[in-house]
Parts: C-alpha cells; structure tokens; sequence
C-alpha cells in the first residue's frame, strides 16, 4: 500500500532531478503534481484512505485522508503547480532537488495519522526548506540556514519531547484532538514555533527573504500553513489561539510597516495572516474552523502571487529594498498587475479570495460575540491594505526612486504563466465561494455577498486610500532595518557570550593552568624525594601513587 | 493628489448615502457596528493610527542601519 501516498511521486522527481536535462526535467517538474492528484483520486474511489506501516514494534499511520487533510492536500498540490511551473526555468539543480523533498513532505505531513509520522514529515520539512533559504549563496545565506536551523530544531525538540511524555504516559500516539496537559503543551510549542507565532515568528522574516526568487516563493507556502493544519487537527478551540492569534496579527502588520525589504515585509504578513487563522480555529466553532482553513488556503493563494511578483521584481533588478526602487511600474505593466491582484486579495477586496475567506472570519467571530476580536480583524485589514497594496506598491511601482525604471533582464514566460493562473485562482474563488466551500472541513453556505458588507469592505478599504493619500507626502522609503526579537540571538547572544562565556571560560582556563603547575610541582618533589631516599626512581611517580590510590580505593569499594 | 483626495471624498460620501438609505442590515448588538459609516471611521482613523504607532517605534526605538547585525 505505500506505493499508494501522494507524496511518493514528490521523492522521485527530487531523485530524477538529479540527473534529467532541464527540458526532460520540466515536463517531470509539472508533471508530479497531477500524478500525486491522480493518485489521491484513487484512494478516494478505493474507500481505504489509511496506509499503514508495520514495523514489530510500531504501526506507523502512513495517511489517512479525511476532509481536513484534503483540503490542504489540494492547496498544495494547486500550488505545488504553480510553484514549479514558476521556477521551471531554474537552472541550479538543488532548488528543484529540495523544492520536490519539500512539497512531498509537507503532504505527508498533513496526511499523517500519527504523532511519530507526523514528526518524521515535520523534521524533513525544516530540512529540506533550510537548503532552499541558503540557495541563493550570498555571504548571508550560510548564517540565515543556522539561525533556521536552531530555531527549527529547537521546535522539534519540543515536539519530540512532547511525544515521548505522551508514549511513556501510556497514551495513544494517534494524532487527534489533543488536551493541553504537560505532554500537550510541549506539542503545542512545537507547533507554535513553526507557525510562526508571536513571540517565536521572528525565524520568519529573518529566513524567508533570504530564499531566491523562485525559492522564496515554496518557502511562502508550506511550513507555517501545515503548523495551522497541526492546530486545526490538535488544539482547535483552545482559547489561548485566539489570544495569540489577535498579537500575532497587530504585530506582524505593524512591523510590517516599518519594513523596507519587500520580501520582508510580507514575511510579516505571513506572521500576520496566520494570526487571522489561528483565531478562527481558537474560537471552534464550525465556521470558525471552516474560516481559519478557507484564510490559511486563500494565503497560499495570494501571497504565493505576492512572492512570484515581488521575486519577478527581484529577478529583473536585483533589488528587493523599496529605497532601491521606484518607477517599476513603467518597467512591466503585468507584474504591477498581478502583484495589485494579490494585494487587494491579501486585504479582502471583493471579488477576490481574500474577500470571502475574511468574510467567514468575522462571521465566526460575530457568532462567538467577540466583538472586540472583530474590531482587531478590521482594524489588521485596514493595515494590511496600507502596508502591501499602497505602502508597498506605491514605492516599488512609483515612489520617489527610479531604480525600477529600467531593469537589466527580461523574464522568462513561464513565470508570467505562473503569476496568472494563480491571480485567476484567486480571482475564480473569489467569484465562486462553492468552489472552495465543498471541500471545508465542515458545510458551509454563508453567504458572503450582502450589500451591507460589500458596501462596508469598499468603505474601509477607500477610507485607508484616503489617509494614504493625506499622509503620503511625509512617507520615505529609508535604508534602515528594524529590530525584531531574534535581536536576542543575533546580537543577544553575543552580549551574552561576552558576559558570561567568555568570563567562564577564562576563569576555566586558569584553574587548569594552576592545576597543572600543582601537577608539575608535586610529580618534581616526588622525584627529589625518592633520590634523597636512594630508591630508583619510577617513571612517573606521581601515576604510581595515583595508581595506588585508585587499587585502595575498589579495594574499599569491594 | 489633492484632485484624487476630493475624489475619494465623494465617492465615500456617496456610499456612506448609499449605506444610509438603501442598506438595511440587522441590529447587531455591537453599539460600533450599527453605527452608519463605521467602515469609513474605522479605514481612516485605524490608518492613521497604525501608522503612528509604526513609525513612532522605528523612530525612537526600532530602526537601525542595514549593517548593524555584520
């Protein structure tokens, strides 16, 4: 049966990638997608949707494919497509080695019925991702990869540990509705570190800009989206992810306006719109969780199409800095397109996906009769609009700069293709809600088209053109970057080592200096003692008592 | 921009009419809610704001040059 799971035709194309010329390599590259698709239709049609593994002394639930898994199954597959039809063009091998080890196993992640399998995938995942942040080789990539690395692992820690407690508590390893009790808590780290959640997201927006153009575009999608399948499976109407679900989201989109990098800034976004998520699934109820999935697909959606153009802009200038650009929008009329595509899906403007899936959430939110955590949303909509589809647009597509104006390299077709069938996806889901509604966890029919929230989501989102418009003159594109919390491993760390390491590790270093003079001493007077003693001298005198010692001493113990 | 700033005004001002008059939504119980034009309220005052409190962190605490952490 293991010949069965969708994420095996992953692994092979990352093996074939090794030695297929680039054209054979495409058409492999898109490929795998559809046969991972067909693959699933036919578990689908077979009934069995679980694919065990016996080992003598674990049964590893390989897959197990219900509605929930499903539906982040599609997504990523649709965009599985996507990302690869964009970096079609790559020559580097390694993207398309690990682009594939990391798709494939961020499906058998959501597919796994079991803790252990789970973490297996889970570990895989920040591998296989940390060689697409490193890719791009620069003198930064290196120390990013270990920053990553650290902080990946160290969720890892916590999720391993968790598990263990869960195993020698007795307790089934089925991954299912877990109770916050010790071992519980320590999974619920694990999964918060990976989605990114305030006040362990800063791994994010240091990483993910590091990535290439296309590189980056992968990284955007996976990681943090199986943490909010992980929490929609485990923890799903836990309070405390509404809490934090509502800082991460005031959090990501004010740091979001300070940011100058473009793929930085929408790192934040990410942190940001996972907080959207994780309140939907904290509040339980079936809209709720309905709203968090819809928000989590939608944002592999649009900020996948905000990843390919910015990475477009990347790919034609080099440059990623909005201090650096300005007048892009003469440059290419199409990427200016697609990206304000994105933009206005990522701040639920109407007709695209965003639109719907935000709907659903402050459905879900009314229905709970938090209005507070209503008024956070909007209040997160309204910044999301200023920061991406004004802020952002504005000084990379005009602005003051003309660093844009004339980029050195054309772009390939496949990544125009790329960036419009996913503008068209967000566009199709937006239109059509039931496109994406029959594959939610649980029914949905709500329908988001009222005249009174159209009229109210216009309202808001003009209302924040205007203070762009009154506000834009004392708004500059500064080369400056912004402080985040891995200030305290980056630069913490080094305070830290000077305050502490270093004086340890001196004040170390003169113990064993003074010991081994002691050493020397007593071995010389050893051997004085002996010639006034006229005894032939040993060889090492001091190792003959130390020798003694040690006899007397099991003697004793004996 | 002071052209696009009349703009947008009346085009608020027409929905805000066009909300008064022709929507009628049902009580929701949250006092901010029902209130006719809290979208425009919420857009604008909710930007300005944010952007306050943004660069007013960066300003006095957050901003370093691009190579403080070589």
């Amino acid at each position: 049966m293991i010949e069965m799971h969708p994420s095996l035709p992953f692994f092979l194309a990352a093996a074939l990638a090794f030695f297929l010329n680039p054209r054979l390599r495409s058409i492999v590259q898109l490929a795998v997608p559809l046969i991972s698709f067909w693959m699933i239709q036919r578990l689908l049609a077979a009934g069995d949707q679980t694919v065990l593994l016996h080992f003598p002394a674990y049964t590893f639930t390989l897959l197990r494919l219900d509605s929930l898994a499903l539906l982040f199954c599609y997504a990523f597959l649709i965009f599985g497509f996507l990302a690869h039809l964009y970096a079609i063009h790559a020559h580097e091998k390694e993207t398309h080695i690990f682009a594939n080890l990391y798709v494939g196993s961020s499906l058998g992640a959501v597919l796994a019925g079991d803790l252990v399998t789970l973490f297996i995938f889970w570990e895989l995942m920040a591998l296989t991702s940390a060689i697409l942040i490193w890719n791009r080789q620069r003198k930064t990539s290196l120390p990013a990869l270990f920053r990553y690395l650290l902080v990946h692992l160290t969720g890892g820690l916590f999720f391993f540990s968790g598990l263990l407690m869960k195993l020698f508590a007795g307790g089934g390893l089925l991954f299912q509705t877990l109770p916050l009790d010790t071992a519980g808590w320590m999974i619920f780290a694990g999964f918060a570190i990976n989605a990114a959640l305030v006040p362990v997201h800063s791994w994010l927006p240091d990483a993910y800009p590091e990535g290439t153009a296309h590189g980056s575009v992968y990284l955007s999608a996976f990681t943090t989206k199986v943490a909010v399948y992980a929490f929609a499976r485990g923890f799903a109407g836990e309070e405390i992810l509404i809490w934090l679900g509502a800082v991460a989201a005031v959090y990501g989109v004010i740091w979001a306006l300070m940011e100058n990098d473009m793929r930085r800034l929408l790192s934040y976004h990410i942190v940001c719109q996972i907080g959207y998520m994780v309140c939907g699934i904290g509040i339980g109820s079936d809209l709720g969780i309905n709203a968090g999935t819809a928000h989590a697909i939608g944002n592999i959606l649009f900020k996948g199409l905000l990843f390919m153009a910015t990475g477009a802009i990347l790919f034609r200038t080099g440059k990623t800095k909005l201090s650096d650009l300005g007048g892009f929008a003469h440059a290419d009329r199409w990427i200016l397109f697609f990206f304000m595509t994105g933009a206005l899906a990522i701040s639920g403007a109407p007709l695209l996906n965003g639109y719907v899936s935000k709907s659903l959430l402050l459905k879900a939110a009314e229905h709970a009769h938090l209005a507070w955590l209503e008024a956070t949303l909007l209040l997160v909509a309204v910044g999301t609009f200023l920061s991406i589809a004004l802020k952002l647009a504005y000084f990379a597509f005009w602005g003051e700069g003309s660093g844009g104006k004339n980029p050195e390299r054309r772009l390939p077709l496949n990544m125009y293709l790329a960036m419009g069938a996913t503008a068209l996806t967000c566009f199709a889901i937006g239109v059509y809600p039931d496109l994406m509604y029959r594959f939610l966890p649980f029914p949905e029919h709500a329908h988001v088209y009222s005249a009174d929230h159209v009229i109210h989501s216009v309202e808001l989102l003009l209302g924040t053109v205007l203070t762009f418009a009154l506000i834009v003159k004392h708004l500059h594109a500064k080369a400056v970057i912004t402080l985040d919390l891995d200030w305290f491993y980056r630069k913490g760390a080094r305070l830290f080592e000077r305050a502490f390491c270093f004086p340890v590790n001196a004040g170390q270093v003169s113990i064993q200096q003074r010991w081994t003079e002691w050493i020397a001493n007593a071995d010389q007077r050893l051997k004085r003692w002996f010639k006034d003693q006229a005894i032939a001298p040993a060889s090492n005198p001091l190792m003959m008592i130390m020798i003694a010692c040690l006899l007397v001493g099991m003697l004793l113990l004996f | 921009m002071k052209k696009i700033i009349l703009i947008l005004g009346v085009i608020l001002a027409a929905l805000w009419l066009a909300e008064l008059f022709l929507v009628h939504a049902h009580a929701t119980g949250i006092w901010w809610r029902d209130l006719k034009g809290y979208a425009i309220v919420m857009g604008v005052l909710g930007g300005m704001l944010l952007m306050f409190i943004a660069k007013t962190l960066g300003k006095y605490w957050l901003y370093r040059k691009e190579d403080y952490y070589d």
